[in-house]
């Protein structure tokens, strides 16, 4: 059964092996928070006008993260802007899609002392999975293939994130151009989420404080 | 004025309490402009140089008139700052009002105008620091070095992006604050033979030649007040928070700086500051206190004049490096300057290419020798406070122009009356400060830095606007994204739609 968008993310933003993070916190709850938003598109459930977060009426989506985060959205209905979602989102995100990959088995809590301090990290159970994503995605756009709509939006979530770097490496100047053809051929709703995480990324830094 | 929010208020979502507790009040954000301002740096560092230097005994007089020439151009700075999608960076603002090539020189001018006073703060660290180690230690320390070790600690922040902690400042501030008002008091209660004259108050030194460098000094000392806007998008009660902010910094500044600089003047007579400040450089306000209130208050001054300075630097060089950010998510500057560093977000390119600047400069100082306070201070404070008048001046007419092309029901006075006269007050102090740079700048009328400086504006300005030029001619979907910051979009090349919909000038 193939990944949802947040899962894939994930192991996409860590380490195949060691299960650290590849970029701070920070950009990756923002990228997290995409890709939870971007299952509910993908899933029909909402759309996006405007920067804001439209409900749509459709059946209730399969998973059961998704599910509740589409009734967070709807108790929630005075706040629809798409970066205040995200913003609100990225500092979840991170626990709920751990706790949908340990659930599923593709992770598994570990122990880490390191000086005084001990330290939960999650570390891939299988390392093919966990880099399986990234594999697919450099594969076929090293081979200028089309790619799904969900793995489009990947590739956009991993760009707007900058982690071209670490997932396309070498051929990371390579991909830039077929992926940019294809990011441009989503759906309206799905372009623009991408383009508003990626500017809450740099928003982030712009309006850094503390 | 300030009043916290009531929790638990009906009809709000959690979503809603959970973004309100990251929103800022209009403390934090008034705390945060004072701070970039320095008030302690302020008060030793420009009004003694500025005494010394100008040798006019207005200063106080220019403060009075710069503070209502920024309180008229923070009418309409304010008033559009919701219409501006990357609000606290002057080229976000001049893209949308004098047009995107417009923009891009000012990006580029402002670059250079943070980045030259981040260099020329160095020399007031080394400054600050010298009689503070040679009274707790007793050591000689060659100015340069401690601006080296500045250097250091600014750099590794920088590129952390830590701000210092936040109470920290906050106490420190206060603390400077505290200061400053003991000091002045004291010293309006000491005033030099002959009783105190307050004639340094009298209009008419807004009459004598090298006004302008009057104008420029009081401008140099209030450089911060620019900065809550950035967080237009972020405060708690938007269209409320940024305004009184802005303008209770500004206010907070004008009584603090009008206070101790005219303290400074009765204490010492206004017949003797010049040759006073002359001889005892940032030492004077500490000198005067000394005689006045003993060494306990001069080494708490001291030491928060040293404080003052670095936590300057560091709000300096984050400005900076921010706006170098900005413009590389723009592709305005090459879009590395746009990377986010790995760890952190932190700007890191801009950050290092300023310590890099910084470096520089320190080491060409050492070597040729210079006064730190006077001649790396002083000089590139005023050489960076320069390009910000010229930044308001542009600010204040892109406001107009903004209103004037796209009608709103913001009141008359915020969108056409203060920008009016700001544009005009802003353009007579540019072309004052213009007239009389030797005296800004105390250099004989033939140096040719007084010709080198304006220029370097110049010559950006033209660069960046030509650039602007190829940019709309070659690359249009670079072009749209002048001015848009961070919602530029240019990584994904989606954009967000903000620069579609308006006139492709």
């Amino acid at each position: 059964m193939p990944l949802l968008l947040a899962d894939d993310y994930y192991l996409i933003a860590h380490d195949d092996v060691s299960g650290t993070a590849r970029c701070g916190e920070g950009r990756a709850g923002l990228g997290l928070a995409g890709a939870l938003l971007g299952e509910l598109v993908l899933f029909g459930s909402i759309d996006i006008e405007r920067r804001n977060i439209v409900i749509l009426d459709a059946p209730s989506p399969g998973d059961a993260l998704a599910r509740a985060l589409l009734e967070e959205l709807m108790r929630n209905g005075d706040v629809t802007s798409v970066p205040d979602w995200l913003q609100y989102l990225s500092q979840k995100a991170q626990s709920q899609v751990v706790q949908r990959l340990l659930h599923a088995g593709h992770l598994r809590a570990t122990e880490v002392r390191r000086m005084l301090q001990t330290r939960t990290v999650y570390v891939p159970t299988d390392m093919n999975v966990a880099a399986w994503a990234a594999a697919r995605l450099a594969n076929a756009l090293g081979k200028n293939e089309q790619l799904s709509v969900p793995d489009i939006v990947l590739s956009g979530l991993v760009v707007a994130t900058e982690l071209e770097a670490e997932v396309f490496q070498h051929s990371a100047h390579e991909v830039a151009r077929p992926l940019r053809r294809q990011l441009t051929g989503l759906p309206a709703a799905l372009r623009a989420l991408l383009s508003e995480t990626e500017a809450a990324v740099g928003d982030a830094v712009l309006r850094h404080r503390r | 004025m300030y009043t916290t929010p009531k929790p638990g208020r009906t009809g709000r979502g959690r979503v809603t309490s959970a973004l309100a507790k990251d929103r800022l009040g209009v403390p934090a954000v008034t705390y945060f402009a004072v701070s970039m301002g320095s008030p302690l740096l302020a008060t030793a560092g420009v009004i003694t140089t500025g005494y010394a230097i100008t040798g006019q005994v207005g200063i106080p007089i220019g403060f009075v008139v710069m503070a209502a020439v920024l309180a008229l151009f923070c009418v309409g700075y304010v008033t559009m700052a919701p219409y501006v999608p990357n609000a606290g960076a002057f080229n976000a603002y001049v893209s949308k009002g004098l047009g995107r090539p417009a923009g891009v020189a000012a990006g580029w001018m402002a670059l250079l105008s943070y980045n030259a006073m981040q260099v020329g703060l160095y020399g007031a660290l080394g400054d600050a620091a010298k009689p503070l180690l040679q009274a707790w230690f007793g050591v000689d320390i060659a100015w340069w070095v401690i601006a080296l070790i500045g250097w250091a600690v600014v750099a590794v922040l920088g590129m952390q992006h830590i701000d210092l902690n936040g109470k920290v400042l906050a106490v420190l501030l206060a603390a400077e604050v505290l200061v400053i008002l003991v000091y002045a008091i004291s010293s309006l209660f000491h005033p030099a033979e002959g009783g105190p004259s307050f004639a340094a108050l009298e209009p008419s030194h807004l009459f004598e030649p090298g006004v302008g460098a009057l104008l420029a000094l009081a401008l140099l000392a209030f450089i911060g007040f620019e900065t809550a806007v950035v967080f237009s998008e972020e405060a708690r009660s938007p269209g409320r928070t940024v305004p009184v902010a802005t303008f209770v910094a500004l206010g907070v500044m004008s009584v603090l700086y009008l206070l101790a600089s005219l303290a400074m003047s009765v204490a010492a007579g206004p017949a003797n500051i010049g040759a006073m400040a002359h001889e005892h450089g940032s030492g004077l306000v500490f000198h005067l206190a000394g005689e006045q209130l003993g060494p306990v208050m001069v080494g708490i001054g001291r030491f928060l004049y040293f404080t003052s300075v670095l936590a300057c630097m560091i709000a300096v060089h984050n400005t900076a490096a921010r706006y170098a950010f900005a413009m590389g998510r723009e592709r305005v500057l090459p879009a590395v300057f746009g990377r986010t560093s790995h760890r952190n977000s932190s700007p890191k390119i801009g950050s290092i290419s300023q310590s890099a600047l910084g470096l520089a400069v320190i080491v060409v100082y050492a070597v040729i020798g210079g006064d730190p306070l006077r001649d790396l201070f002083y000089l590139w404070n005023s050489a960076g406070a320069l390009g910000i008048l010229i930044l308001l001046t542009l600010t204040s007419i892109t406001v107009l122009v903004f209103f004037a092309r796209n009608p709103s029901r913001e009141p008359l006075f915020r969108r056409v009356v203060a920008p009016a006269i700001s544009s005009v007050c802003t353009v007579i102090a540019l072309v004052l400060v213009l007239i009389n740079l030797d005296k800004v700048f105390d250099l004989p009328a033939s140096s040719p830095v007084l010709l080198a400086i304006p220029g370097a504006y110049v010559l950006i300005a033209v660069l960046g606007l030509l650039w602007g030029l190829h940019l709309r001619a070659h690359k249009p979907d670079i072009y749209a994204n002048i001015g848009l910051g961070a919602k530029s979009a240019a990584r994904t090349g989606l954009g967000l739609g903000l620069g579609s919909s308006e006139e492709q000038q």
